[in-house]
C-alpha cells in the first residue's frame, strides 16, 4: 500500500487511526501498540504476501538474537556476528546475489527484491548492534515489532533507532496528540503528498524520456541532470515528511531526513541535511566502529571512503551506485582536507560547487549504466556529439523557467519542517495545506510509487 | 518575556485544524456528491432519473467516458448479448446500453429476442475498432461466461484500428472494486467531467479554458485542445435544394478515400487477425455470432465510385466472407424512396429507424427472412455486382449527387490537396463578428452569421467577405482594421 492511495487515506488509515484512538481513550495501551504493529503488517503485505514471511523472520530472528544479547555475558560476540551475518546474508541474497553471478557471468536466479529490506535489515542491525554494546532496555515483543514494523517508516524510511522511538510508546502521552501537533502533522502530510502527486510524478515522465535518449544536447543534458536532481528530492523528501505527519498523529516522533539539503555550502553539510536517518546510522554503526577519526588523519580518509562507498552499494546492485558512493566519498575527503587547510571560499560558490557535485554524483545515481552517464556527462560539459547542437525540448524557454524555479524554491524558500514547526500557527498554511492536499487527491489515478521503494 | 503560552498555541492551533478539518472535508465531500448525483459515466444510478435538460447536453467527449459506462454497463447486466461495434453500433442500436437512451429497462428492440437472449447490452464503443470490440468482448465474456449471442456491427471504413487504446480501469473486471469507486468519485478527470456534463458546466469551460491557454503558451501547440469544428456548422453549401450537403459530402470523402482508398495494408491485415480472434473466441465459447456491416449513407458508396475506390471494398467483402458468412444491408438503404432520416449527421451513423430494422432482422426466428441479407461465399459475386448496380442507379437517380460527383466546380483531389480531409479547428467564436478557423494549413474567418458560402468559393478565395492566410496574426489584423 502506498500513501497516495485512495485505499491507504480513505479506509486504511482512518480506520485504522480511530480504533487507535478509541483504544488510547480507554486505557488500552499495549492493545494500541499491537494495533500498530497488526495494521503495519497488514499496509506491507496489502498487495500480496509473498515478502512477507521474509519480513517477520527477520523480525523474529532478530528481536531472539537482541535477547540473547542482552541477558547472556558470554558468547556475546558470537551471537553479534551471527545476527550480523543473517541480516547481510539476508541482504546479500535478495539485493547483491544476481549482480554478483552477472559479474561471474552466470545466468542469474528469478529473485524479487522485497521491498523496505534494506531500511528494515539496517533498521535491525542497529538494533543488536545497540544490544550487544548493552544500550537496550529490554522491549517486548509487540513494542519490537510495532517499532520495526511501524507503517509509516517501513518501506522508505526514516531508518528509526530503537531507543529514540521505543520508550516513546511508554510515554504516557502515547497516543494523544497535542493540537500543535496535529497542526504540524497536518502541513507534513500534505506538503509531502503535495511535492510527490503534483511535482515529483509530474517531472518524472521528463526524467524517464531524457535519460533513455542518446547524444543530448547541452541543454537537455543539464535538464535531465537537474530534473532528477528535483525530482529525486521531491519523491524522497515527501515519503519522508508524510511518514513524519502519520506518525505525529499517534504523537509518535521519528526523525526528519531533510533539511534543505540544496541549500547546503560544502559536501559535509549536504550529508547532515540529505537522507539524516541514512548518515546517522553509517556515522554510528560504520565510520565509528571502524575507527572513526580516531586512528589517524589517513585512516580517518579511509574510513570516510569505505562507509560512502558501502553507502552507495546500500542503495542498490549496479556499479553506478558504486560510482556515485565512491564520488562521495571522495568529495567528503576533499572537503575535510580543505576544511583542515583553514581555506575560505564565497558562501555562493562553495553553494554551487557543492550543488554540481551533487547533481553530478545523481546522474551515476539514475543511470541504468556507466556508459550512459558518463554520456551525460559529457554533453553537459560541452564533449557530447551533439552537445552544442539545438535541444530538441518541446519549449526550452519553458524548461529553463521551470528548473529555475524549482532551484530558487529549494535554495530560497522554508522547508516543511520550518512551517510546520512554529511557535505561532498560521491560518493560511492550513487553507493552503486543504486546497494541495485535495488537488493532490484528484490526481491520485496515475499513481506512481516513491523511487527509494525500491531500494 | 519570550516565554510562550503553551495553552495560547493549543488553542489557536485547535481552532485551525478546525478550520482545515472544515475545508477538506467540504471539498472531498463535495466532490464526491457531484460525482456521484451527476455520474457522467453511469456507473452509480444509471437511470433515467437524471435526465434534465441540461443534462447530458454536453456530452462527454467521444471514447473516454462512454467506454467506461459502457463496461460499468457489462458489469451490471451480465448480458446474454453484446452487441459489440463502434459508434456508429452505440448510436444506431435502440437497445439497452445505447449512450443516449440512458434506460434502466430493456427496450422494444431488446424485447424482440427470444428470452434466451436477454439481457441485451448495447457495448459499441464510441471511436473504437476491433480491438475495441475484442477487449469488450472479452470482458463481456469474463462478466457472463454463459452468454448466447454476440452482434457483431463492422464499420467497413474503421475496423482496422487495432492501435485504439481500450485502457479504462474497469475493463476487464467483473465487479466495482472500492479503488474504481474512488476513482471516479475523487479524481481530476471524474470531476471535470461531471463539471462538463452538468449546470455546472461554465465552472469547467472557465477552468478548461485557463487550463488551454496556459498549455499553449507554454508549448506553442494548440493541438491538445482544438475546438473541432462541426462539419455540419461549416459555412460551405452546395446549395442543394435549401439542404447543406457538406457535412455529407465531406463525411462521405474522408470515410471513402481516407480508410478505404488508403488503407494500410498491414493494419488492415492486423484488423482481420483481431477479427479472427473475436470469431475464434466466440466459437470456442459457443457463442452464437450475427456479423454484419454497417449500412452506409449512398454517398459513401457513390464516392467509392466516383473515385474509383470501389475495389477497396471489394476487398474487404471478400475477405471478410472467407471468415464468416455475414449480414450487409445495404439494399435498406438505396431500395429505401427517402434516406433523410436515415442518418445521424453524417454518411456513416445511420440512425435509429435503420438500427431498428436491422435488429428486427436478426431477432427474426425465421432463418429464411434473415438469410436475405446474408453473404457467403457462394453468393458474394452475386451480392457485389448487385450491390454496385444499385449504387450506380441510386447516384443516376439523384441529380444532387450528380451535381455534387460530376458537374459542381469542386475537384475532389483539389479538395484534398487543400488538406480539408484535416478536421476544422475554431480559433475564434466570435472576433469583431467573424469566426476564425483553421482548415491544415490555411486560417480561415468569416462573418459569424447564418450565410453560408459555396466550398467553392472558398477554395478559390473568390468570396470578398472571406479572409483567407497562412498567418492566424494577419487574419486578426485584418479583423480589428474591419473596426
Amino acid at each position: 500500500m502506498i500513501f497516495n492511495s485512495y485505499i491507504f487515506l480513505f479506509i486504511f488509515f482512518p480506520t485504522m487511526l480511530s480504533i487507535f484512538y478509541m483504544l488510547i481513550k480507554y486505557g488500552f495501551k499495549n492493545s494500541a501498540v499491537l494495533l500498530i504493529g497488526i495494521s503495519s503488517v497488514i499496509f506491507y503485505s496489502f498487495e500480496g504476501y509473498n515478502f512477507l514471511h521474509i519480513l517477520l523472520i527477520s523480525i523474529i530472528f532478530n528481536f531472539i538474537i537482541g535477547n540473547l544479547l542482552r541477558s547472556t555475558k558470554s558468547f556475546k560476540k558470537i551471537f553479534l556476528i551471527i545476527g550480523v551475518c543473517f541480516n547481510i546474508g539476508l541482504l546479500f541474497y535478495f539485493k547483491y546475489y544476481n549482480f554478483f553471478l552477472s559479474t561471474l557471468d552466470i545466468s542469474s536466479l528469478s529473485i524479487i527484491l522485497p521491498i523496505g529490506i534494506s531500511f528494515y535489515t539496517f533498521t535491525q542491525i542497529a538494533f543488536i548492534a545497540d544490544c550487544y554494546n548493552t544500550e537496550t532496555k529490554s522491549y517486548s515483543f509487540t513494542e519490537y515489532l510495532c517499532f520495526v514494523t511501524f507503517f509509516p517508516h517501513l518501506i522508505a524510511g526514516p531508518i528509526l533507532i530503537h531507543k529514540n522511538f521505543i520508550p516513546q510508546l511508554r510515554d504516557n502521552k502515547f497516543g494523544k496528540p497535542s493540537y500543535s501537533r496535529i497542526y504540524a502533522a497536518v502541513i507534513f502530510f500534505s506538503v509531502g503528498m503535495f511535492k510527490k502527486v503534483m511535482i515529483a510524478d509530474t517531472l518524472s515522465p521528463y526524467v524517464s524520456v531524457l535519460f533513455l535518449q542518446d547524444n543530448l544536447t547541452l541543454l537537455e543534458a543539464w535538464s535531465a541532470a537537474l530534473l532528477y536532481t528535483f525530482q529525486l528530492y521531491y519523491d524522497f523528501s515527501a515519503y519522508s515528511e508524510m511518514a513524519i505527519g502519520l506518525a505525529l498523529l499517534m504523537n509518535l516522533k521519528i526523525p526528519i531526513n531533510f533539511n534543505s539539503p540544496y541549500k547546503s555550502t560544502s559536501i559535509i553539510d549536504f550529508w547532515r541535511r540529505w537522507h539524516i536517518s541514512l548518515s546517522f546510522f553509517l556515522k554510528n554503526y560504520l565510520y565509528i566502529p571502524l575507527g572513526g577519526n580516531k586512528l589517524g588523519k589517513k585512516r580517518k580518509y579511509l574510513n570516510l571512503f569505505i562507509t560512502m562507498v558501502i553507502g552507495g552499494i546500500w542503495h542498490g546492485a549496479g556499479y553506478t551506485f558504486a560510482v556515485w558512493g565512491i564520488l562521495h566519498g571522495l568529495y567528503l575527503c576533499i572537503n575535510h582536507y580543505y576544511r583542515q587547510l583553514g581555506l575560505k571560499i564565497n558562501n555562493i560558490l562553495s553553494w554551487l560547487i557543492t550543488f554540481i557535485a551533487v547533481v553530478i554524483s545523481w546522474v551515476f545515481f539514475r543511470s541504468p549504466d556507466i556508459q550512459t552517464a558518463l554520456n551525460i556527462l559529457r554533453s553537459m560539459f560541452g564533449f557530447g556529439e551533439n552537445s552544442l547542437s539545438m535541444p530538441n525540448i518541446d519549449n526550452p524557454f519553458f524548461t529553463t523557467i521551470a528548473i529555475v524555479t524549482l532551484l530558487a524554491w529549494l535554495v530560497i524558500a522554508p522547508n516543511t519542517r520550518q512551517l510546520a514547526i512554529s511557535r505561532s500557527p498560521k491560518k493560511i498554511y492550513v487553507i493552503i495545506s486543504a486546497l494541495i492536499l485535495y488537488f493532490s487527491i484528484l490526481n491520485f489515478t496515475d499513481i506512481t510509487e516513491f523511487i527509494y521503494f525500491q531500494f | 518575556m519570550g516565554s510562550i503560552d503553551i495553552n495560547t498555541v493549543e488553542k489557536k492551533s485547535k481552532i485551525i485544524i478546525k478550520t482545515f478539518c472544515k475545508l477538506f472535508s467540504f471539498l472531498i465531500i463535495f466532490t464526491f456528491l457531484l460525482n456521484i448525483v451527476v455520474d457522467p459515466n453511469r456507473i452509480f444510478w444509471f437511470t433515467k432519473a437524471l435526465k434534465k435538460d441540461n443534462f447530458m447536453f454536453h456530452l462527454p467527449g467521444d471514447g473516454g467516458a462512454s467506454n467506461v459506462m459502457k463496461a460499468s454497463g457489462i458489469i451490471k447486466y451480465k448480458p446474454n448479448t453484446v452487441i459489440l461495434g463502434t459508434s456508429v453500433a452505440d448510436n444506431g442500436s435502440n437497445t439497452r446500453g445505447n449512450f443516449y437512451l440512458r434506460t434502466v429497462k430493456p427496450t422494444k428492440v431488446d424485447m424482440k429476442f427470444e428470452d434466451k437472449y436477454q439481457p441485451i447490452f448495447n457495448a459499441g464503443v464510441r471511436g473504437g475498432g476491433v480491438k475495441a470490440m475484442h477487449e469488450y468482448f472479452k470482458h463481456a465474456l469474463l462478466n457472463n461466461p454463459e452468454m448466447k449471442k454476440v452482434i457483431i456491427s463492422l464499420e467497413i471504413g474503421h475496423f482496422d484500428s487495432p492501435n485504439f487504446v481500450t485502457n479504462n480501469s474497469i475493463l476487464h473486471k467483473d465487479h466495482i472494486s472500492l479503488e474504481i469507486f474512488f476513482e471516479r468519485t475523487l479524481s481530476a478527470s471524474a470531476l471535470e467531467t461531471s463539471l462538463a456534463t452538468s449546470k455546472l458546466r461554465p465552472l469547467y469551460v472557465s477552468y478548461n479554458t485557463v487550463k488551454a491557454k496556459l498549455f499553449i503558451k507554454k508549448t506553442n501547440d494548440s493541438s491538445p485542445y482544438p475546438k473541432t469544428a462541426s462539419l455540419g456548422n461549416l459555412p460551405f453549401t452546395f446549395m442543394d435544394d435549401g439542404r447543406d450537403r457538406a457535412s455529407e459530402l465531406f463525411t462521405s470523402i474522408i470515410t471513402g478515400k481516407q480508410n478505404l482508398g488508403t488503407t494500410d495494408p498491414i493494419e488492415l491485415d492486423q484488423g482481420f487477425y483481431i477479427l479472427k480472434e473475436i470469431i475464434s473466441l466466440a466459437q470456442k465459447n459457443k457463442i452464437e455470432i450475427d456479423f454484419f456491416i454497417n449500412p452506409m449513407s449512398p454517398y459513401v458508396y457513390s464516392v467509392l465510385e466516383r473515385t474509383n475506390n470501389l475495389h477497396e471494398m471489394r476487398r474487404v467483402m471478400y475477405r471478410l466472407v472467407d471468415i464468416i458468412p455475414y449480414y450487409d444491408f445495404y439494399n435498406l438503404i438505396t431500395n429505401a424512396k427517402d434516406t433523410s432520416n436515415y442518418f445521424m449527421g453524417n454518411s456513416t451513423h445511420y440512425g435509429r429507424d435503420v438500427g431498428d430494422q436491422i435488429l428486427t432482422i436478426l431477432a427474426n426466428k425465421d432463418a429464411g427472412e434473415r438469410n436475405k441479407y446474408i453473404v457467403n461465399k457462394k453468393n458474394i459475386d452475386l451480392v457485389y455486382a448487385e450491390k454496385i448496380k444499385n449504387i450506380s442507379n441510386y447516384t443516376s437517380n439523384n441529380k444532387t449527387l450528380q451535381k455534387i460527383l460530376y458537374n459542381s466546380n469542386l475537384d475532389l483531389q483539389d479538395i484534398e490537396s487543400k488538406g480539408f480531409f484535416e478536421p476544422p479547428v475554431i480559433y475564434h467564436d466570435n472576433y469583431n463578428g467573424y469566426r476564425v478557423i483553421k482548415i491544415y494549413k490555411k486560417y480561415y474567418a468569416y462573418p459569424n452569421n447564418k450565410i453560408t458560402f459555396d466550398l467553392a468559393d472558398i477554395l478559390q478565395n473568390t468570396n470578398n467577405n472571406i479572409i483567407i492566410s497562412e498567418n492566424i496574426a494577419d487574419i486578426m489584423h485584418s479583423l480589428s482594421n474591419k473596426n
